[in-house]
């Protein structure tokens, strides 16, 4: 499903160059479920960004379902982004001037999705989450975690093939953060959606199958397809 | 998905109420001003084209050059309109239209077989049957064809049928029409009134056959004499164009002229899309409008509109930092760049609309409160005026694309991964960028405006200090007409026995008219000629006395019926050489108007006209004819004063209407037109100092909260009061620095070109564009003089406590 080549995403200085990633070399298939890892500034979310489409990289080429993403024009790419793409963030990021209902209902505005059809897409959402008692709420009145479950839903009311979680669980407690996870698993499992994540901690790493390692721009351990 | 938009602008704009305000309230402003002058623009454009064919129907002007100077007039010779009739082709239907504004005549009616003494009519004319022919009128009840074909018949408007009568049901009425005309004259028509937009406003329009037969012209029946109250209008036949005319109209004055005067004499035709528009010549109306300062207006106006805008892309541009955040969250969401240009776009509409109903609303209410300024009522006429609609939607458009186009694209370009991080920071960096820019430019607008407006100001104040050679105070002038000595001087002796009364003079028209008598004087000394065109006052013995004028050399004229005597101001002795001699012009003989006489008396020069003119050679002599009596009252006693006028008045001439005024407040009036334009433009230099200043605010406070980090860290680093106040106040003096100095040589030009049109004026000097300078830096300080003082005062611990 994604396939990077020797991508290498770096600042210019006036002097020399700096490298937030290089030569990365990276394959994941469909139903995959990633969590990268490292210390901070190895370039987790960078990396994350890239395959999000919502960063380009300086060199490399990056295959997204076989389509050439670094010769995409910003269109095309927006294209793959709606249809394709849903995100998760460790600060929710959710529109404050919204409800709950037209924070999960906005990414079908976007792809101009009729009105009924998005009533009952949302409501199916809201059911899933068990949040329609919480649909006229605005976000600062919810917990983190119910915050970040309509995060959840909003990316996935899109019926992406792949969601990307920067740090999903980072502001919750732990007994939020199992809540979500397990609905990744479940989305994983159930639905065949491929998730990337990144994240610190190995407990929530290991709700995945698969642990990508980055240190100082580069992947250094266990990538198994690398290895085949 | 527009009600998303909708919905979240909706939201936005609830949770920042006072952007909103500011948002809605600086715009409002701008689109009143642009309506209601939209409106004033219009209604000046409107002026009588509602006539049938209004581009073949014409005035007959004239253009004469005296003395080597172009002098333009409206008038012609009385038999003109006839000549123009009978020997000019190409014309349909030609016209004299006679009304002589000096004396108001009064019109009264019979009640039951006695006579009524009613009201003065000013706005009355005597036309020839054509006049119906070439102005378009709506009959309520008359023949047009033959209403005023016969002498004695005059056609009146409705709203003088119902002043007069309270009826329009008054045809075969008569009244009486003093003045001359002896006879009844009978009511054989009544048409509608003239709109307002019209430079007609006659309400009594009487058969010029009757002056004819009443020999009121008879002192004017020549073609060598012109007069402003005897103009000519025509209408030309189809395909005719204006210079077939012209050339014909020269061979008039060949013809009953001859070749010498055709030199230096040209009539010609102004269109009467012209008229209320040429300054050269004045209207019936009274107020002619150059085009070029509709212009002016307009772009005041739009200028207006403009400094509104600026305050929403500064304010929305200052804003945007903190919903970069939503910005790149949509985009991460699948909202395209010109989605999200739309979405802000939609917002801006949002509150334009909002502004626009609140400006359209709110501009009713200005037009019902602004016809004391502008002495005219333009009217909206919402549903009616196609004009007014299309441009509300292209205000609409305007605004919403000025004033959204840049922030929507400087929104919708955010980089979504450094937004969502907050990583964007309000450019609040150094050098020219476009919000300093827009500063300047609203600044700039202000300055100019603030400019203008002081030295009209003091241009006007100058006019009411001058000296003009007289004392203005205590003297109440009262019209009269009547030229019986021994009545005038029942009624100036009954005044004169009054304490209240000082002094009592008659004279044709005072020392200040819009009036004014002149000709050419001529002076012969040892064979050299002096001859130029002077004025001339008939006055009485007591004139010096009761108008204070300084008598230099010589002495005052002897009462006498006629002239015997010249007293001369200094302005003529200095033409005829005498200027440092005034004793010795004593004995001279002058004349004027064919009459020799000796100059008894030289005095001080006055102004015998508005300050927009300079001065001229004037002689004063005795001859009765009297037309104004000038009272000099003892001001402690003024009403008492006026009211032994009024009743010495009412018992030496009782067929007249008292009407009275003082010479002061008459002199005042001749400045309405700089008056009403000084005060239209305070009011538009207000409100742009009340954008500005909205605008101001609006960055400031916002400003102070997004730095109150910055100021907290600054303060625990030992910055004091005065060193955090500097962050907020260099630049913008630096700012008003800058538009300054693009502001005063704007402001200098035009308020040049304004001054040019008065022979007294002041000088332009820096201290009026200081005074504006410091006055904007005083706004500025005292707009954002708050906000800065409480945030330099912010206690550190508190800014700094959330991070």
């Amino acid at each position: 499903m994604i396939k990077l080549r020797n991508i290498d995403r770096y600042i210019d200085k006036r002097l020399q160059r700096n490298f937030i990633l290089k030569g990365i070399d990276l394959d994941i298939e469909e139903g995959d479920f990633v969590s990268i890892m490292g210390p901070s500034g190895a370039g987790k979310s960078t990396l994350l960004n890239i395959i999000g489409f919502l960063d380009d990289a300086n060199e490399g080429e990056y295959y997204f379902l076989d389509e050439p993403v670094h010769s995409l024009n910003e269109r095309q790419k927006s294209e793959y982004h709606r249809s394709y793409i849903g995100f998760v963030f460790q600060a929710y990021h959710l529109i404050d001037e919204l409800t709950v209902y037209e924070n999960i209902e906005m990414p079908l505005l976007y792809r101009k999705v009729k009105g009924s059809q998005r009533k009952s897409m949302v409501a199916d959402m809201l059911d899933r989450f068990n949040i329609v008692a919480k649909k006229d709420l605005f976000p600062n009145q919810l917990s983190g975690g119910q915050q970040q479950l309509v995060g959840v839903a909003r990316a996935l009311i899109g019926s992406p093939k792949l969601i990307l979680a920067d740090e999903p669980t980072g502001n919750l407690h732990s007994d939020q953060s199992k809540e979500i996870m397990e609905t990744f698993k479940k989305l994983n499992k159930e639905d065949g959606v491929t998730i990337i994540q990144v994240t610190h901690s190995d407990e929530m790493a290991s709700y995945g199958d698969r642990v990508i390692n980055l240190q100082d721009g580069a992947v250094t351990e266990n990538n198994p397809y690398e290895e085949e | 998905m527009f009600k998303n938009y909708i919905k979240i602008a909706f939201r936005n704009l609830l949770k920042n109420k006072s952007q909103t305000v500011i948002n809605v309230g600086g715009l409002t402003l701008g689109i009143i001003c642009a309506i209601v002058i939209f409106l004033i623009i219009q209604f000046d454009l409107s002026f009588d084209k509602w006539h049938e064919d209004p581009d073949r129907i014409y005035r007959v002007v004239r253009h004469e050059t005296e003395f080597g100077k172009s002098v333009y007039y409206r008038g012609g010779p009385y038999p003109l309109a006839e000549a123009v009739r009978n020997d000019v082709t190409g014309i349909e239907y030609s016209t004299l239209v006679f009304n002589n504004l000096a004396n108001e005549p009064i019109i009264s009616y019979y009640d039951n077989g006695n006579l009524v003494k009613k009201l003065k009519e000013s706005d009355f004319a005597f036309v020839d049957p054509d006049y119906f022919n070439i102005l378009t009128y709506t009959w309520l009840s008359g023949n047009p064809e033959t209403a005023i074909k016969n002498p004695n018949t005059a056609v009146v408007t409705q709203s003088f049928a119902l002043k007069l009568f309270g009826t329009t049901d008054v045809l075969g009425k008569s009244v009486v029409f003093n003045g001359g005309t002896a006879a009844d004259i009978e009511i054989t028509g009544v048409v509608k009134d003239m709109p307002e937009n019209s430079d007609f406003p006659f309400t009594f329009i009487g058969a010029n056959s009757t002056m004819d037969r009443n020999g009121e012209t008879a002192e004017n029946p020549s073609w060598g004499s012109n007069s402003s109250s005897m103009q000519t209008y025509v209408k030309l036949e189809p395909g005719f164009s204006e210079e077939q005319i012209n050339e014909q109209l020269e061979a008039l004055i060949v013809k009953y002229r001859n070749e010498e005067v055709a030199a230096e004499l040209d009539l010609f035709l102004q269109p009467l899309s012209e008229i209320h528009f040429d300054s050269r010549f004045s209207n019936y109306n009274g107020r002619v409008i150059e085009k070029s300062m509709l212009l002016a207006l307009g772009i005041i106006g739009l200028f207006l509109l403009i400094a509104a805008c600026i305050n929403f892309i500064n304010l929305n541009t200052a804003i945007a930092v903190s919903r970069s955040k939503e910005v790149g969250l949509r985009k991460t969401l699948g909202g395209t760049k010109s989605q999200l240009m739309l979405h802000f776009f939609g917002e801006t509409a949002f509150i334009t609309l909002i502004a626009l109903v609140l400006g359209v609303g709110l501009s009713e209410i200005v037009l019902q409160n602004i016809s004391p300024v502008l002495g005219f009522s333009p009217e909206m006429n919402l549903l009616s005026n196609v004009e007014l609609q299309l441009f509300i939607v292209s205000i609409f458009l305007l605004v919403t694309l000025l004033a959204g186009w840049y922030p929507a694209q400087y929104l919708s370009n955010f980089n979504p991964i450094e937004a969502i991080r907050n990583k964007i920071q309000s450019n609040y960096g150094r050098g020219l960028t476009l919000r300093r820019g827009l500063i300047v430019v609203q600044f700039t607008i202000t300055q100019v405006l603030i400019i203008c407006t002081l030295i009209m100001a003091s241009q006007i104040r100058y006019f009411q200090n001058q000296d003009l050679g007289f004392e203005k105070e205590a003297v109440v002038q009262v019209p009269i007409q009547n030229e019986n000595m021994p009545i005038l001087n029942v009624f100036k002796s009954s005044l004169l026995n009054k304490t209240t009364i000082q002094n009592v003079s008659f004279s044709n028209t005072g020392t200040t008219n819009n009036s004014v008598w002149g000709g050419n004087y001529i002076m012969i000394e040892d064979s050299i000629r002096h001859e130029n065109s002077g004025q001339v006052k008939f006055i009485d013995e007591n004139f010096i006395d009761t108008y204070g004028l300084t008598l230099l050399a010589g002495t005052n004229i002897q009462p006498s019926d006629t002239v015997n005597a010249y007293i001369v101001n200094q302005s003529f002795a200095k033409e005829v050489g005498y200027g440092d001699n005034l004793s010795g012009l004593i004995g001279k003989t002058t004349s004027m108007w064919g009459t020799e006489a000796p100059i008894v008396g030289v005095v001080k020069d006055f102004n015998t006209q508005s300050l927009h003119e300079g001065l001229a050679p004037v002689l004063l002599a005795p001859r009765k004819s009297f037309f104004l009596s000038a009272v000099k009252i003892n001001t402690a006693r003024t009403k008492e004063a006026l009211g032994d006028i009024e009743r010495a008045f009412n018992t030496a001439f009782p067929d007249l209407v008292f009407e009275y005024s003082f010479l002061d407040e008459s002199i005042e009036s001749m400045y309405e037109d700089e008056q009403r334009t000084a005060k239209i433009m305070n009011a538009f230099t207000l409100i742009a100092i009340i954008i500005g200043s909205l605008g101001l605010f609006g960055l400031v406070s916002y400003m102070s909260t997004t730095r109150t980090k910055e100021i907290g860290v600054r303060k625990v680093l030992g910055a004091n009061l005065l060193d955090i106040l500097k962050l907020f106040g260099t630049e913008l003096a630096l700012l008003t620095g800058i538009s300054f100095v693009i502001a005063a040589p704007i402001s200098w030009y035009l308020m040049r070109n304004w001054l040019e049109e008065f022979a007294y004026k002041i000088e332009l000097g820096i201290g009026i564009f200081l005074l504006a300078l410091s006055g904007i830096l005083l706004i500025s300080v005292l707009t954002i003089g708050y906000k800065s003082l409480r945030a330099a005062l912010s206690n550190p611990i508190e800014s700094l406590k959330s991070e």
